[in-house]
């Protein structure tokens, strides 16, 4: 069974490649472009791990974290951060998340997180 | 120094920073774009090394994609250079309309996390001024942040420059919910300053009950010689 993999950030040519990327190594990819749908598709999709950027329009990345992991405890959260936000990134380790990549970040060292989350 | 010359040098920091931060999280974002395309391309390389057809269209539109992000990356790169030298710009006659331009681009990604458009209004071509580019740019901010932070999500808020009633005026126009002096009363404190600067005259006003009118008129010594 492919791992169920959201990716959520608000710009929306890096997610959609990023997604290309991770399905070309046979994962299944969610893509969501702002934490309110990427709530509704927790909801709707049950995804095992999330790919979060922390800046994004409308509700922030550590309050879609927060929400996400009232909804779906176990879903395993990676964050992605630009250099801005390494302080949050940190703080959302409190709140649950797995671990944080800097954005450009590695694609070997993201699929191997998101494997690592899974425990594959 | 006074206290108001001590607020206002952390002001103009803030404002520093906060367009430059911003600037350089939007090339960060090309360069992530550029990194996905690069890596795309290294896919369908080693897609072919295993025997899978090669997609020639797909691989001249990755290559087009990334060629496009270098235009757009070098676009902000301009900008955050064009910004940086203006920290220390002396006092010289400017294009105000060319200003309005420029916080207008380097605001997009704020208006963006607000949820709100920001546009330019309709232009009446160069209008000259005399100044610093860096304390007109600031007092530009200051009111587009004030409009956003009244402005109801996903409305549209409008940067205009140009002569009204014999006055040459930064207008910024935006959708609220808030009545005048409760939205003009959010980011006094910030906008105070660079405007005792410069000597500008502020005012707000409603029209059809929920747009907001914020008006900086600048005094007559911004305007050149040519102007008066």
């Amino acid at each position: 069974m492919a791992i169920k993999v959201l990716l959520v950030d608000d710009e929306k040519e890096f997610v959609a490649h990023l997604a290309e990327r991770l399905q070309f190594r046979g994962l299944e990819v969610e893509t969501a472009s702002d934490g309110e749908s990427a709530l509704q598709c927790i909801k709707d999709k049950a995804p095992e791990v999330m790919v979060l950027d922390l800046q994004m329009p409308g509700i922030s990345g550590i309050d879609t974290l927060k929400s996400a992991k009232a909804i779906a405890p176990e879903l395993q959260v990676i964050m992605l951060t630009g250099y801005g936000t390494i302080e949050t990134a940190k703080e959302g380790k409190e709140f649950g998340a797995l671990e944080y990549l800097i954005k450009p970040c590695d694609i070997i060292k993201l699929y191997t997180l998101i494997e690592e989350a899974v425990g594959k | 120094m006074t206290y108001t010359d001590d607020q206002l040098r952390r002001r103009s920091l803030e404002f520093s920073g906060r367009i430059t931060a911003s600037l350089s999280h939007e090339i960060n974002n090309v360069m992530a774009i550029i990194n996905e395309l690069s890596g795309l391309l290294d896919d369908f390389t080693f897609a072919a090394e295993n025997g899978r057809p090669i997609d020639l269209e797909r691989q001249k539109t990755t290559v087009r994609k990334i060629t496009a992000q270098i235009y757009r990356g070098r676009e902000y790169i301009q900008q955050l250079n064009s910004f940086a030298h203006m920290m220390d710009s002396k006092n010289q006659e400017l294009d105000l309309a060319r200003c309005a331009e420029q916080i207008s681009f380097v605001c997009q990604r704020f208006a963006r996390n607000r949820k709100v458009g920001l546009g330019l209004g309709p232009s009446g071509g160069a209008l000259a001024v005399q100044g610093h580019s860096f304390e007109l740019l600031h007092l530009m901010f200051r009111l587009v942040v004030l409009a956003m932070d009244v402005s109801v999500p996903d409305s549209q808020i409008t940067l205009q420059v140009g002569m009204q009633n014999e006055e040459i005026c930064i207008t910024v126009t935006g959708d609220t919910v808030l009545d005048e002096n409760e939205a003009f009363s959010k980011e006094n404190a910030a906008l105070t300053g660079i405007v005792e600067k410069l000597g500008a005259e502020v005012r707000s006003s409603l029209s059809s009950g929920k747009t907001i009118h914020l008006i900086a008129a600048l005094p007559k010594d911004t305007w050149p010689l040519s102007t008066v």
